[in-house]
């Protein structure tokens, strides 16, 4: 009999029912028994309960249904019965929000969380909190200031965490009207009370910097034993220093630091987690959580094994030889069976490597289990391999295969896009492999369901196919997704095939004749650019590819203000004028504002500055470099500047914000004058008007010096003029007066040599060096006298000259005396240069470093350039 | 795949499911609600399939973890960028509350057999996404459980006197 109870049991599970499972409608009619007198406690605890497990399955009731069950519901108070009522409380809790005026059940929760049955008192007042409003929250006010600082656990917990909802809840009024009470709770000996109320104390003072530097300074002298409390403590603790900007000298790192030190293994693991994640850490801070992250590593448990060396992974692009101590653990878990923690682990072993036969070898072990593991490690080892192919430029052929069989295999979006960045990134700084990178990507997009990457692919092939030795072959490729695929995709590829048609002449004909098949397209958008380029290839115009240079915002106002006029002149473009987007100053602590992610490559500064139409035709931005500050942070204004290199002009741009509440400054301009002669300020663009709290940005340009001359290098000194208005704090709105001008003294700031070299990587320096040859070359020695070691030395000159060091000859090995470093670098007028540079150090003698360097490049003038600056 | 610095909160559980050994939903609660019902499903075959035996991964950015025993999958997912030991420690509760409540093993049957206690167990240790308790043997005191034995039907009752018999025997 048992046995075939069971067998039906089986049975029930294989359909994915059991007992609680059943229709809504029946459910919804067996809740009738609510209402029956007298009440069976047991078989409605069983429907309660099937209406949660309906619930729970993804159910959704309608209002009128919600509500009905729920006043239903609220008769069960009747019965005395423990379980049943627990159970009432969930279904209140589920039903709150579907259900109309839930609020009835208020007096008989308020009467249960002050009763004497313990055990409801904490599920009642989180069930009340649930459905509270404002005027229902005042009334038992006095029951939840008692609730807070209750003996029992639970309790108090329970009324604290729901404070925490009522924050959310539109409530937060009252409940910041409670802060002795949490304080009190806070001193609590139940772990959890205590890392509740510090939850609750920091969200009511959050905005409020003093008062929580007020209690991080209390708490971590005062011995608080919750391991999550002190946890929550340590993460208060790190944001303090991080938004405040301390160094690790303050007793507030210490604090964290000897919480390294704590017997809970979860406490340790916080404290290690946030140094090595805080920007103000140096290497000897990091070492030190390192060494207890290593601990972790070798521990039984996975949990702990995975959190040491996920962090691990994240430190290792920082600190990469702080983290190369923990290589012989992190060998043994790539065996390990969670696949994990095996990634992570040959990930953070790939950023660590050294040496390219390690490399190799990790590479085939993560390749055997690629097909296991989750899309999200998948992205790991794709980036992981993106910075190896920096590292390493003679494995980019290997790397490049590796990927490509990754790229065949299933993965979703984020992952294939993740392959196709690094293979671009490869196709784009290194000629050889472009070819074989095309030829992977073609094969790609043959069976892509990625319209995105697919377009993205095809506009690529249209920029490089033309450079390879046959592009017709990249012709049929496009081709194919023209007859195949959607309309995103074929729009994309009559443009690709247009732009390959007008940049090889002797394809023109083929392309013509491609296009016109595309003329009866289904698509609009399709036939339109269909039309659209055949007309234009078949007049013969190849200057068909080159960029609108107009600032958009312009554009669009402009066209938009032609639409309101009766448009009997035609639209002139020129006529459109710059108008800086104006930022509004973040808003005093932001609610969790996820920190935007600004990728180095692209800089936000150089958009605004290609945004000015007058800058527009100096052409590409060669560099622009980050941005030095010329005031101190707390001045009434604040001025950054922003230098951005193009090929014949060097645009300053300085970034103002004016913090004085009752001025209105207009005309905002900066004056810099250069301390060396050959710079000329050829054009200027002040800033209109610039309000409090406001940000926006004035242009200078200078004609750079002529190359000849060598005076690249130069101080600036800057004087902000302005005409200032007095206006009234609280509108901004300006007084009557004209305003009277006025001027404030920046710092200095300097213009160097290295501003106008960038870095060339992934150079075979010494073919490239044979390939120059000694036409353009020459050579000097120096004394650098100022330097006691080495690697000193190279930091200075690298740092001087801006180039890149080639194959990680800025690593100088221990003990060495003599060293030899090359670097290379591509001039803003285009020209390469290669420097190597012998250095030999005696470090028994005291006058510091030889060097011997050696310059060429293909323009003749730039060896002079570089040595003579360097002397 | 480490985002690094997170922002000070108590909100760091995102769902807790339970499944059978097929990977079909038992119970589930998400604790950021919104979710679609299909898009819960599909992340809980995803789940499912890439967590394998594992006691831990990251899937779609959330921490990811697992303790299984027989014909039962409990999962724990919270939120990547917090400390992964919390959603261990919470994971470890449910799963010493539920085998102090089954008294024998944590097993389907059992579970479905207290469906019930099962979602107080729930409503105990996580209330929308924070953690209330990590400590099974408080939240089993907080159940109300009271002298369950005269529900318990004959063949239980012959199971735990012949467990009884063993143990005394084997002392």
């Amino acid at each position: 009999m048992y046995a075939r109870k069971d067998r039906k049991d089986d049975d029930d599970s294989a359909q994915g029912g059991n007992k609680w499972s059943g229709e809504r409608s029946s459910v919804l009619q067996e809740a009738r028994v609510f209402n029956k007198s007298p009440l069976d406690p047991k078989k409605c605890s069983q429907v309660l309960t099937k209406l949660l497990y309906l619930l729970n399955q993804g159910e959704k009731l309608s209002a009128a249904e919600a509500t009905d069950t729920f006043f239903a519901m609220t008769r069960l108070f009747q019965s005395s019965d423990v379980m049943l009522r627990r159970l009432v409380y969930l279904g209140i809790k589920e039903l709150a929000s579907t259900a109309n005026d839930v609020i009835i059940v208020t007096s008989s929760l308020t009467k249960d969380m002050t009763g004497k049955e313990q055990l409801y008192r904490a599920p009642a007042i989180r069930a009340l909190c649930k459905i509270a409003d404002a005027g229902t929250l005042q009334a038992v006010e006095r029951y939840m200031k008692q609730a807070i600082v209750d003996k029992n656990g639970s309790v108090a917990s329970g009324a604290l965490v729901s404070c925490l909802h009522l924050l959310n809840q539109g409530c937060a009024d009252i409940v910041r009207r409670w802060p002795n009470e949490v304080q009190e709770a806070l001193n609590s000996d139940d772990a959890m009370v205590q890392y509740h109320a510090l939850g609750l104390l920091y969200q009511i003072r959050m905005n409020d910097k003093l008062a929580v530097s007020k209690l991080i300074s209390k708490y971590t002298k005062y011995n608080v034993k919750s391991p999550y409390a002190l946890c929550l403590l340590i993460k208060l603790t790190c944001k303090m220093i991080e938004d405040e900007g301390y160094g690790t000298d303050c007793p507030m790192f210490n604090f964290v630091e000897s919480c390294l030190r704590h017997k809970n293994e979860m406490v340790v693991y916080e404290a290690a987690h946030c140094i090595v994640n805080m920007k103000s850490t140096g290497p000897s801070e990091a070492g030190r959580a390192v060494a207890v992250l290593q601990l972790f590593l070798s521990s039984p448990k996975a949990m702990l094994r995975f959190a040491a060396v996920r962090t691990l992974n994240r430190v290792a692009c920082n600190h990469p030889k702080i983290v190369m101590s923990c290589n012989i653990d992190l060998e043994q878990l790539i065996s390990g069976t969670n696949r994990s923690i095996a990634t992570l682990a040959i990930t953070t072993l790939l950023k660590t490597a050294s040496n390219e036969s390690s490399v190799e070898r990790l590479m085939k072990q993560i390749e055997s289990f690629m097909t296991e593991i989750s899309d999200e490690f998948k992205v790991v080892v794709v980036e992981s391999i993106q910075s190896l192919c920096e590292k390493f430029p003679n494995k980019q052929g290997t790397m490049m295969g590796f990927l490509a069989k990754m790229l065949r295999e299933d993965g979703g979006f984020e992952y294939k896009k993740a392959i196709v960045d690094t293979i671009i990134d490869i196709i784009h700084s290194n000629e050889d492999k472009m070819e074989i990178g095309l030829g992977h990507l073609c094969e790609f997009i043959e069976d892509c369901e990625h319209t995105s990457l697919a377009v993205k692919i095809l506009s690529l092939l249209a920029t490089k196919g033309p450079k390879t030795k046959n592009p017709s072959k990249y012709v049929r490729f496009i081709y194919n997704r023209l007859i195949l695929e959607n309309a995103q995709v074929r729009a994309a590829s009559v443009s690709a095939l247009a732009q390959i048609g007008s940049e090889c002449p002797n394809l023109t004909n083929n392309v013509i004749v491609l296009l016109e098949r595309s003329l009866m397209d289904e698509d609009d958008e399709v036939r339109d650019r269909a039309a659209y380029y055949l007309k234009i290839l078949q007049k013969g115009n190849t200057d068909l590819f080159t960029q609108l240079t107009l600032s958009i915002h312009g554009l669009e106002s402009a066209l938009c203000e032609y639409l309101k006029s009766d448009m009997s002149v035609p639209f002139d473009a020129s006529q459109i004028t710059y108008e800086p987007p104006v930022k509004q100053a973040k808003p005093a602590a932001p609610l969790a504002v996820p920190e935007k992610k600004i990728s180095p490559g692209k800089n936000v500064y150089q958009e605004e500055v290609l945004e000015v139409p007058e800058f527009a035709q100096l052409g590409n931005v060669f560099r622009t470099m980050p941005p030095i500050e010329l005031t101190e942070p707390e001045t009434e204004y604040v001025v950054k500047v922003v230098k951005h290199i193009f090929g014949e002009h060097v645009v300053l741009q300085f970034n103002c914000t004016n913090t004085v509440n009752d001025q209105l400054l207009e005309n905002v301009s900066v004056e810099p004058v250069a301390m060396n002669g050959g710079w000329k300020a050829v054009h200027t663009i002040p800033i209109k008007k610039l309000g409090y709290q406001e940000t926006a940005s004035c242009f200078v340009c200078f004609q750079q010096p002529d190359l000849l001359d060598g005076a690249y290098n130069s101080g600036f000194t800057n004087t902000l003029k302005f005409t200032v208005k007095d206006c009234d704090p609280t509108t901004g709105e300006p007084d009557d007066n004209d305003g009277y001008p006025d001027e404030y003294v920046l710092e200095v700031f300097e213009v160097s040599l290295s501003d106008f070299i960038q870095k060339v990587a992934n150079v075979d320096f010494v073919n490239s060096w044979e390939e120059l040859g000694p036409e353009n070359e020459l050579e000097d020695t120096f004394v650098l006298s100022a330097y006691s070691s080495l690697q000193q030395a190279i930091e200075k000159i690298q740092d001087f000259l801006g180039m890149h060091a080639c194959e990680r000859s800025d690593q100088v090995p221990e003990g060495k005396q003599t060293h030899v470093l090359i670097l290379a670098g591509t001039f803003v007028n285009g020209g390469r240069i290669l420097v190597r540079a012998r250095l030999a150090h005696d470090p028994t003698m005291t006058q510091g470093v030889t060097m011997n360097m050696t310059v060429r490049s293909n323009d003749e003038s730039l060896p002079e350039l570089i040595l003579t600056s360097l002397a | 795949m480490d985002p690094g610095l997170s922002e000070p909160t108590l909100d760091v559980i995102k769902a807790i499911i339970i499944m059978d050994q097929d990977g079909h939903r038992i119970l589930a609660r998400y604790f950021d609600s919104a979710g679609a019902l299909a898009n819960e499903k599909a992340f809980e075959k995803t789940l499912f399939t890439k967590m394998g035996a594992a006691e831990v991964c990251m899937l779609e950015g959330l921490t990811c973890v697992h303790r299984y025993n027989v014909d039962l999958h409990l999962f724990v997912i919270g939120s990547g960028n917090q400390n992964p030991l919390l959603f261990s420690a919470t994971l470890n509760c449910f799963y010493d509350a539920l085998s102090l409540l089954f008294r024998k093993s944590v097993e389907k049957r059992a579970l479905i057999d207290q469906l019930d206690t099962v979602f107080l167990i729930l409503d105990e240790i996580c209330d929308n996404g924070m953690i209330l308790e990590t400590d099974g043997n408080a939240v089993f005191s907080r159940l109300a459980i009271r002298g369950g034995d005269e529900d318990q039907n004959v063949s239980q009752l012959l199971q735990s006197a012949k467990d009884q018999l063993k143990w005394s025997l084997l002392k």
